[in-house]
């Protein structure tokens, strides 16, 4: 194997022979085959011990992009099935809440109609009641006040009778009686 | 002692009276000892109806007025006219009271009725409508 120092002189003896060729435009063959061979190793080297595992590594990385591509897409399909999924509950949730909202209006609407019916019906009855009471005092009052002037009546006409009756008067009383009947 | 009934009783004594084969005061003493026998006192009104009763069938009729004053003979005529008109009898006997407190008109009384137009019972009825 050649040491650094002897390929350092060889490239310099090298060079210059090559002045006189080549060399003359400034093309050094020996240090393009030199560092054609250094990249080879190198290049080599990397493949061996590098480009696999970078490759590897690559393919793992593109795979796990792919994955998360998919799965973002995926995740994109199933958030858009999960929304019109959630559109659809959404719209069968604003049926039914429309429907309940309805059936609530419907019920609130038969409870006033109701209470109104029944409103009025109380309504009529007490003044039905009150009438009734009205007709019944009245009913009352005019009782007493005929029961107020009989009694009157009679009291007055017992007095004038004590008074005034006399034979004449009685005997021509009991012969209208007797001849009435 | 057989048990009469009252009606039997009556009619005998109306029969007696009407024959005049005994009087008044003789028959009533005899119905009096007859209701006491038979412990039959309490009864001695309804005899004297059944006994009126059973006189009009001979023709008397027994009738007691009450008037608030004195009666003049053409009013006793003309209750008699008007008993006549109710009983057909023909030997029609009143017996007149007064009492005051009927305060005018005339309340006659039969065996089987009363007929009254006093004016206390005319007042009596305006106060029962109170």
């Amino acid at each position: 194997m050649l040491s650094l120092n002897e390929i350092s002189y060889f490239a310099a003896e090298t060079s210059a022979e090559a002045e006189s060729g080549i060399g003359a435009l400034g093309i050094d063959p020996f240090a393009i085959l030199l560092q054609a061979g250094t990249f080879v190793i190198i290049f080599y080297l990397v493949k061996k011990y590098a480009l696999d595992k970078i490759s590897d590594t690559l393919a793992e990385r593109r795979q796990t992009i792919d994955e998360g591509l998919s799965n973002a897409h995926k995740a994109d399909q199933r958030l858009s099935q999960v929304e019109l999924e959630a559109e659809q509950i959404i719209a069968k949730a604003q049926t039914k809440a429309d429907k309940f909202v309805d059936q609530a209006q419907a019920e609130s609407n038969r409870i006033i109609q109701d209470a109104e019916v029944t409103a009025n019906l109380k309504a009529e009855k007490i003044i039905k009641d009150a009438n009734h009471q009205i007709d019944n005092n009245r009913q009352k009052a005019t009782k007493e006040l005929k029961a107020e002037i009989l009694n009157l009546v009679a009291t007055a006409t017992e007095s004038i009778i004590d008074e005034k009756i006399d034979p004449d008067k009685d005997a021509r009383l009991i012969k209208t009686a007797l001849e009435a009947k | 002692m057989t048990q009469l009934s009252r009606r039997q009783v009556a009619n005998y004594v109306a029969c007696q009276l009407a024959n005049e084969t005994n009087n008044v005061q003789q028959m009533a003493k005899q119905v009096a000892g007859y209701l006491l026998a038979t412990k039959q006192t309490r009864q001695s009104q309804l005899m004297i109806n059944d006994i009126l009763t059973a006189l009009k069938q001979y023709g008397f009729f027994f009738a007691s007025v009450t008037t608030a004053t004195e009666l003049n003979n053409q009013l006793k005529q003309q209750i008699n006219i008007f008993l006549n008109s109710k009983t057909d009898a023909n030997n029609i006997q009143l017996e007149h009271k007064i009492d005051p407190k009927i305060k005018g008109g005339v309340i006659i009384n039969t065996a089987d009725n009363e007929y009254d137009f006093s004016l206390q019972s005319k007042l009596d009825r305006l106060r029962s409508l109170v």
